[in-house]
């Protein structure tokens, strides 16, 4: 068939991938002309070759790791759109912060994990905090300079503050009533002392430090480049590297196909192992898997479940488990209209998802039940009395006849962005449907869903979501802001809502966030917010990651990147 | 020839025994430019020229003379620029312009073209392309019309049995036959024939010449003969036309013409006929 | 290739072509033992006994799917192929016979034989993004899109055919047998130029399939789990990679199939418009 309307022409060439001659093989001819128009539209890139760097044999010192995009701009969190995982991978590798949260064993060999209740210097040396718990003093490290040998002092930390504040596309809400710029002074060269609004503000200010927000920039390297309409050089250190602290810098990027990441002599904790890192882009989910069992990279990222199961089979992979896995399947439903302004009807619909099954069959295992969305490893906090999320058909079927109903249509909408959450909802939908739940699922793109998310514009959505910040407060209500903000996309407000805002200020007003008086406080409010089942915690899903035995020092971090300044290679 | 049968209103019974009435074709400052500026080609200079029904008026001039779109003038298949053509003093165009009055000036006035493959629609058998214009522009249907077309066939010496075929399964010349006979069906009062004989057998173009002028002068029939060949134009024509870039460069009684060109291009067809291998010559047909 | 060529020299084959695709069509759903839009069983099961083609990646049943699939995928690729052959050989005829002439009915003919040009220029996927945007996702909105973006190519096919012949000589003997221009339009001109239209159908009938899945792809095809060839491909696809390949293979068996049966049926069709002397 001469296919002359093929928007995309001819098939992407794949050369190098043994794999795809044996799906072109099974597939007959016609089958693969269906399958390359559909996967050119997946693919408007993929690897193109893998030799070069080597993956997972040869020089160790070099790495090449298969990534599904690059973030647009190295800005980050200064660019009001920077907050997508990509940009999150570049946080972890080109940006430090005054503090960080170490590292400690769990439960894949080999592996680590973020001490979320620990917080130790990063680039500050050392940190105090004063009597009554506002002041925090940060003690430069000796001899610290970027990367290329600019001294690092209080002057950076100072001019870091003021940058993000200028910059008109940051959002400073997660900074609650912290002053910015204003709360930071420089004591000395070496010393800064940062005031907080309250005492119990403190535990995720350090939180919002060494996770996400607090990066730390050179201020000789972007003064070099500041012109005078853009005097923080914005524009410039979106595409340019070498301003951050972070293990690595960037050395060159082709937009949409790779970014290469050199190390950083200067590193505060001393120059990585790793001495270059090559992010390719392999926007197939599954091809960035079969590169992994070929061996054509050391790492893969955003693997699907079903294919991690199966490369766990692979002695010479590690497919990493973690005991408390941060991302999880979010299920809002939007309280702004019928069905779900009914709280009966949203417990009742809780009771209808076939949690168990979606472990299984969509997650092949990799996903546990979450109760609430505060980490279980924060000390004094317990998840005990938050209750347990289960399919129980007929307490369904009761709670929506108390809601005076049988049945109930309604839409859930999923980005098709995310397979494994279309994959959910057809699960939803075929469990639902024997409590009385008719559900439709609609399908948006990334973009379109993003903003139906913020609008609260639909009944019901599904997406993943996760705290980078994990402590109580922020996890607790990074996602449930009062009023009709478009963080909070259940717009959850009731009798309830005033219960739970009433244990989370109790719980704020306590000066020590991870004392038993407090976690009493946070498993309190927790409680409430899963009784009136706005925000439904389908599970929690295990890292997406597969890599190499030969890696070791891979942590699991609060934004699911990699840490390559960790790795060492075997 | 066939019983009278009753014929659309305006077209005399050639079977009448009397002289049927007199149809006039005229042309007046008649004109033809193809596109504009640069592009600009006059194709018919304005000539005025008229045939009747006991004319046989004959078109000659090299390919490119403007004696193609001259005949299609005539015929309504194309539109002038400036100038008209008239029938019995009524403007084609006005009669164009209606149903009824296109008919009766496709049932008086009909034309033959050159064949080619696309000569008849190669969909169609030729029973069904010939059966057309009998049935609509004389109403004539069924075993009626079976019967004219036969008849029409055995003057030219078709075999009826060609009818149940498509126009790819039969020869050229018996193609270009095919065509005569469609436009004979009609029985028009005036027939114009655009290079009829080029694409015969020279065996036969004798023949068809000679049947074309037996039918036309006992039927009455006034006709249009254009061709770049000289020999059989004047064989078929009593006045001759010969053009040049549209331009009518003589004009008068086939016999003058012959005998006495007036104009040197007249003069050089001529000699290039003489000189040339003879195609066909007048007195050995006539 | 030369299958296609084959297929199109045997009308027997193309009548198989014809009621194996209407069979279909009618029977598809009840062929499927499973309720295709239901979750039956554990995910990704490879064939057995129970499940002949295995199970996708959320346990439904991959048969039950193909054979419900049908109902939707060809039953809209051939309205699809129906209502965008009409509407291009109509629209082709049209502005072939038109944007030749003086005055408003040719510059009408000539703009929409340059919007033609255009709509070649645009990637047919965009058009149908926003013709589903504009409309929703549905079987109808669907095939309406579906149809305006087939619907161009066969009425460029066409409009060059018609060029070629308005311009044989039966065009004028039908005018001289007095008939008007429309009837030497319907009579002579649509006959003999919709046979390039008639030719492409099969891939009009495929392409058709094609698009619909990547526009499901994009998130404006027909939402899930609605049991559709293009959606099952895209969404196994991945799993194909490391031994998944029930949850493609077979669709995309289906998709040859309907393509190969509607090949073997434009084949008929195209011998048919042919007319008889070519035979």
């Amino acid at each position: 068939m001469k296919n002359r309307l093929s928007p995309q022409g001819q098939a992407p060439a794949r050369s190098d991938i043994p794999q795809l001659q044996r799906r072109s093989f099974l597939l007959g001819s016609l089958g693969v002309a269906a399958v390359a128009a559909l996967s050119a539209c997946a693919d408007q890139s993929t690897a193109s070759s893998t030799s070069g760097s080597s993956g997972g044999s040869g020089d160790t010192s070099e790495i090449v790791v298969a990534v599904s995009a690059l973030a647009a701009s190295l800005n980050g969190v200064l660019d009001g759109n920077g907050i997508s995982l990509q940009a999150f991978e570049l946080n972890a590798n080109l940006q430090a912060g005054l503090v960080r949260n170490p590292y400690i064993d769990d439960e894949t060999e080999g592996c680590v994990v973020q001490d979320f209740n620990t917080y130790v210097g990063y680039v500050a040396d050392s940190y105090d905090v004063s009597e009554d718990g506002l002041t925090y003093t940060f003690h430069m490290r000796d001899g610290y300079t970027d990367v290329e040998g600019n001294a690092i002092t209080a002057d950076d930390v100072v001019y870091s503050f003021e940058r993000k504040w200028a910059s008109e596309s940051y959002s400073t809400a997660s900074w609650g009533d912290f002053k910015g710029p204003d709360a930071v002074t420089k004591v000395d060269d070496m010393t800064v002392q940062i005031e907080i609004p309250s005492a119990g503000f403190g535990l995720t200010f350090l939180g919002l430090l060494a996770n996400l927000q607090g990066h730390i920039y050179s201020k000789t390297i972007l003064d070099a480049n500041a012109t005078k309409d853009d005097p923080y050089a914005m524009t410039w250190s979106a595409q340019n590297g070498g301003w951050g602290l972070g293990p690595y810098y960037m050395e060159s990027q082709t937009a949409d196909q790779e970014m290469v990441l050199v190390a950083n002599p200067n590193y505060a904790y001393g120059e990585p192992e790793v001495k270059k890192v090559t992010l390719r882009v392999v926007t197939d989910a599954g091809t960035r898997a079969s590169l992994m069992k070929s061996g054509d990279v050391i790492l893969s990222e955003d693997i699907l479940p079903n294919d991690q199961a199966t490369l766990a089979e692979d002695s010479s992979l590690t497919v990493p488990v973690v005991g408390d896995p941060i991302e999880y399947v979010d299920l809002t439903l939007v309280t702004n209209k019928a069905p779900f302004n009914d709280l009966k009807v949203r417990q009742a619909f809780m009771n209808a998802i076939p949690y168990e099954q979606i472990i299984e069959e969509v997650y092949a295992g990799r996903a546990v039940l979450k109760k609430g969305n505060i980490n279980p490893s924060t000390k004094g906090y317990t998840t005990d009395g938050i209750p347990d999320m289960v399919y129980d058909v007929d307490k369904a079927k009761s709670l929506l006849a108390e809601a005076g109903m049988d049945s109930l249509d309604f839409t859930l909408t999923v980005s098709t962005a995310t397979q494994d959450l279309v994959n959910l909802c057809i699960l939803i939908q075929s469990y639902a449907a024997d409590a009385g739940f008719n559900v439709e699922v609609e399908q948006l793109s990334a973009a379109e869903f993003g903003t139906a998310r913020s609008g609260a514009t639909k009944q019901a959505i599904l997406y993943r979501n996760r705290a980078q910040v994990q402590t109580p407060e922020y996890s607790c209500i990074t996602f449930f802001k009062p009023g009709d903000d478009p963080s909070s996309p259940s717009r959850w407000s009731d009798e309830l809502n005033d219960q739970f805002w009433d244990e989370v200020d109790a719980a704020r007003a306590l000066p020590d966030q991870l004392s038993d008086e407090a976690g009493e406080h946070w498993n309190a409010a927790q409680t409430i917010m899963v009784t009136a089942a706005a925000e439904i915690f389908i599970c929690a899903i295990q890292p997406t990651q597969v890599f190499s035995n030969s890696i070791t020092g891979w942590a699991y971090r609060s934004e699911n990147q990699n840490d390559f300044g960790n790795f060492s290679i075997s | 020839m066939s019983t009278p049968t009753s014929g659309v209103e305006i077209v005399p019974d050639p079977q009448e025994p009397r002289k049927p009435p007199v149809v006039t074709l005229q042309a007046e400052k008649l004109t033809r430019v193809f596109g504009r500026g640069p592009s600009r080609h006059v194709a018919v200079q304005p000539l005025d020229l008229q045939i009747d029904t006991s004319t046989a008026l004959g078109i000659v001039g090299e390919s490119g003379s403007g004696k193609s779109t001259l005949s299609r003038l005539l015929v309504g298949l194309d539109t002038p620029t400036a100038g008209e053509v008239l029938i019995d003093g009524t403007r084609i165009s006005q009669l164009m312009s209606t149903p009824s009055g296109m008919r009766r000036f496709r049932a008086t006035v009909q034309y033959v073209a050159q064949d080619t493959f696309s000569s008849f629609d190669p969909r169609r058998t030729l029973r069904d392309s010939v059966a057309t214009p009998l049935r609509v522009l004389r109403g004539v249907k069924g075993e009626e019309a079976e019967a004219e077309i036969r008849e029409v066939l055995t003057l030219l010496q078709l075999d009826p049995g060609f009818l149940d075929r498509y126009p790819g399964q039969i020869s050229g010349g018996q193609r270009q036959r095919f065509a005569l006979a469609r436009s004979l069906v009609v029985r028009p009062r005036i027939l114009m024939c655009d290079e009829v004989v080029s694409a015969l057998d020279v065996s036969v173009q004798g023949a068809v010449l000679n049947m074309i002028r037996e039918y036309c002068e006992t039927h009455s029939v006034g006709l249009g003969f254009v061709s770049h060949g000289l020999p059989a134009t004047a064989f078929i024509s009593s006045t001759l036309l010969v053009m040049k870039y549209g331009e009518v460069v003589e004009h008068g009684p086939t016999k003058d013409v012959i005998e006495n060109p007036q104009h040197p291009y007249t003069r050089s067809l001529l000699d290039a006929y003489r000189r040339g291998p003879a195609e066909i010559k007048a007195d050995s047909v006539a | 290739m030369r299958v296609l060529t084959f297929l199109k020299q045997v009308p027997v084959l193309s009548l198989v072509g014809a009621f194996a695709l209407l069979f279909f069509v009618i029977f598809g759903g009840m062929l499927a033992p499973y309720d295709p839009e239901r979750v039956v069983t554990g995910a990704l099961q490879s064939p057995s006994t129970e499940h002949w083609f295995g199970t996708d990646a959320t346990g439904m049943d991959v048969f039950s799917r193909v054979m419900a699939g049908a109902q939707i995928d060809i039953a809209l690729a051939l309205v699809v192929t129906v209502v965008a052959t009409v509407a291009g050989v109509v629209l082709g005829i049209v502005i072939g016979t038109f944007e030749s002439r003086r005055g408003l009915a040719g510059m009408a003919g000539r703009g929409i034989t340059r919007f033609l040009d255009l709509t070649d220029a645009v990637p047919p996927l965009v058009i149908g993004v926003v013709i589903v945007g504009l409309m929703g996702a549905t079987l109808t909105s669907l095939s309406i899109a579906l149809a305006l973006i087939m619907s161009p190519v066969q009425a460029r096919l066409t409009r060059a055919e018609v060029l070629k012949v308005r311009n044989d000589a039966y065009v004028e003997a039908g005018l001289m047998a007095g008939l008007r221009p429309m009837q030497v339009t319907f009579r002579h001109v649509l006959p003999n130029s919709m046979r390039p239209a008639i030719e492409n159908c099969s891939t009009v009938f495929g392409f058709s399939v094609i698009v619909l899945a990547s526009l499901g792809f994009l998130g404006v095809g027909l939402n899930p789990p609605t049991p559709e060839w293009g959606n099952m491909i895209s969404s196994g696809v991945s799993g194909v990679m490391l031994g998944s390949w029930w949850p493609v293979l077979f669709p995309a068996l289906a998709l040859m199939l309907a393509v190969i049966a509607a090949a073997a049926v434009a084949g008929l069709l195209t011998r048919l418009s042919r007319g008889p002397a070519a035979r």
